[in-house]
């Protein structure tokens, strides 16, 4: 019963992704995987921290490809979603496990690079900026507009989460590893509500005037 | 069927006349169903309340009756009425004959010569 | 009127200046009704509302007959709607408004998608994305995926303004079509610009002018309730009074007035006609538009 449920959720999210995104992501997750290991192995934390920023940037970036302008107020209404009674429920849905979806992407590459590589330190930290990054950008970027502006915040958000890591790692700050991991924590469930809560507002919004 | 849009006569009249004479000359026959109005409206390419006024203007001359749900079927046509409607017909072309001729200016004499020319000529070509 | 699809009690919704007003609305039950009016008549408000697409409006709407049938999930498994603008994420693909119609409507026939996109030319686009489709293109998704499905109602809005002249004719065709399928259980609701096009598919016609109807019937009905008087330069001065509005050149006038005002024309040597609905539509909009001003 849990795992229909969980399926039908998975189905909902699938929907929204194109063929050409479904490749795109693997093959990035692939990329990023490899350079996590070869990275890690040469510069270790450093290095690591370096793929948690790309990381961060392919996120964003692919988001265009998906719900980019989702939260643009203008043209893109959505009309065919309010034409169904559960238009509203399946693109919630959808939303939400592409924010889990990208959470355990973060997670998973993150993970297999630090064992790979044999590091020590941890990575649960990064895995967590990295997160919680992506989804700002990917928040801020879904008000629409060119692609250029969706590469900017791309970079942007990696450069942020490379700054902060570096930073920590230089000045020690890793050592309080569980009490930063928290900070991230709280960033990015902060980001994913309002991701959730905004392109719901907006998308339900073509209900009313605004 | 042949319809024409600039004729002057309502599209639903052209209908009604053609399905009229294919009636009275007994090519649709006591009993048989006309075609389904939103079927006709699809073949000859026009709209549903075309081809409904077509048939609601045979009803009410009592040539089709209409039966809830299955459509229009064509009514017995006993002689007596069959002719009066002919006989409408031949009145109503000789009506346009008469006024054609006195724009003409023809006199009654000559009209009815030329109508008795035409039927003689009508008869010498069944020979 | 027959049976009614749609009956709508005191619509009422305002924004700005504008203000859609309608008392009373009966869309009949069988029939290809088409809405006319000038931009910023209030026709896509009217169309959003009735196909549940916006909400905050006053007023009843019921549906299928049904005194007491609101809008609700069942309701909009049995309507097509097809609007304008952002109706689709720009970002999907022709394939992914088919697994999204799937998914969304259990009424729909992926079979009859897939062959509908072929006799519309969609064929070969099935990867392309929604915002990569010619404005042509994009309405002829929105019929696919909706013709793919089993309703009773369609309402589109606008369709034929993007269409060239052939798939004019096809989506007169397969209105027509539609109405036969359904053996008089089904009905079309659309707004048109192109109303000589779409003539020969419309049998109701509803005329909107600022935000309320101002005429409406079968238009074989309305075709003898008006005519086109035509008439000498020398009686324009005197017509002009009569009619809904009138052309005038140095060579005489022509227009449109109600049938029972033809008495009025005595004396005048005037050549009455049937009027196209197009004519029709336009002296009856240029008439309520003046008696507002």
């Amino acid at each position: 019963m849990k795992f229909s449920l969980i399926k039908k959720k998975i189905k909902r999210y699938l929907v929204f992704t194109s063929f050409a995104y479904r490749i795109g992501v693997c093959i990035a997750a692939a990329l990023l995987l490899a350079a996590g290991v070869f990275a890690g192995a040469f510069f270790e934390e450093t290095g690591l921290i370096c793929a948690a920023g790309l990381l961060t940037m392919a996120e964003v970036l692919s988001d265009y490809w998906l719900f980019f302008g989702l939260q643009a107020k203008e043209p893109q209404k959505m009309d065919f979603l309010r034409t169904s009674g559960f238009g509203m429920e399946v693109i919630r849905d959808a939303v939400m496990m592409d924010l889990l979806r990208k959470f355990l992407t973060a997670l998973g590459i993150l993970a297999a690079a630090y064992l790979l590589a044999g590091l020590s330190g941890g990575f649960l930290y990064m895995a967590l900026a990295s997160y919680a990054f992506s989804i700002l950008g990917t928040f801020l970027s879904r008000y629409g507009g060119m692609f250029l502006a969706n590469a900017c915040i791309a970079q942007f958000a990696a450069a942020i989460v490379l700054v902060s890591l570096l930073c920590m790692s230089r000045t020690g700050l890793s050592q309080y590893r569980l009490a930063v991991s928290l900070l991230f924590a709280v960033i990015g469930m902060g980001a994913s509500a309002l991701t959730v809560a905004e392109g719901m507002r907006i998308v339900k919004g073509g209900y009313d005037d605004e | 069927m042949k319809l024409l849009q600039n004729s002057g006569i309502p599209i639903y009249q052209q209908i009604a006349e053609q399905l009229k004479t294919d009636i009275l000359s007994g090519r649709l026959k006591e009993g048989e169903y006309l075609p389904s109005i939103r079927g006709l409206a699809k073949e000859l390419k026009i709209s549903v309340i075309t081809t409904m006024k077509a048939y609601e203007q045979l009803e009410a001359e009592g040539l089709v009756t209409a039966v809830q749900g299955k459509g229009f079927y064509v009514n017995a046509q006993d002689s007596e009425m069959l002719k009066e409607q002919h006989l409408r017909r031949v009145e109503e072309a000789l009506m346009e004959a008469i006024s054609a001729a006195e724009i003409a200016g023809m006199t009654r004499e000559e009209l009815e010569a030329a109508l008795r020319v035409l039927l003689e000529m009508k008869e010498g070509q069944k020979d | 009127m027959a049976e009614s699809v749609i009956q709508a009690r005191n619509l009422r919704k305002k924004y700005g200046d504008f203000q859609l007003c309608i008392p009373h609305l009966e869309i009949p039950k069988g029939f290809a009704t088409a809405l006319i009016g000038e931009n910023g008549a209030g026709k896509t408000t009217l169309l959003n509302i009735l196909s549940g697409v916006r909400l905050d409006f006053e007023g009843e709407v019921f549906y299928f007959g049904n005194q007491s049938q609101g809008l609700d999930g069942s309701v909009q498994e049995r309507i097509g709607y097809t609007g304008t603008g952002g109706y689709f994420l720009p970002n999907w693909t022709v394939r992914q408004v088919g697994e999204l119609n799937e998914m969304l409507f259990s009424r729909f026939h992926k079979e009859r998608f897939e062959s509908l996109c072929e006799e519309m030319g969609l064929g070969r686009s099935r990867s392309k994305s929604v915002k990569k489709l010619s404005d042509g293109n994009r309405v002829k998704l929105m019929l696919t995926a909706v013709l793919s499905r089993d309703t009773d109602l369609l309402i589109l809005d606008e369709p034929a303004s993007p269409l060239d002249p052939l798939m004019r004719e096809q989506l007169c065709d397969r209105m027509r079509d539609y109405l036969d399928g359904g053996n008089g259980g089904r009905s079309i609701f659309f707004s048109t610009h192109n109303i000589a096009d779409m003539e020969n598919a419309t049998d109701y016609c509803l005329i909107m002018e600022q935000g309320t109807i101002v005429e409406e019937g079968f238009v074989e009905d309305l075709k003898e309730k008006y005519v086109l008087v035509k008439g000498e330069a020398a009686d324009a001065a005197q017509a002009g009074d009569i009619l809904f509005s009138m052309n005038r050149g140095s060579y005489g006038f022509e227009g449109i007035c109600p049938a029972r005002d033809l008495e009025r024309f005595a004396g005048m040597d005037v050549a009455v006609e049937i009027p196209t609905l197009s004519q029709i539509c336009v002296s009856v909009m240029k008439k309520s538009r003046n008696s507002v001003q």
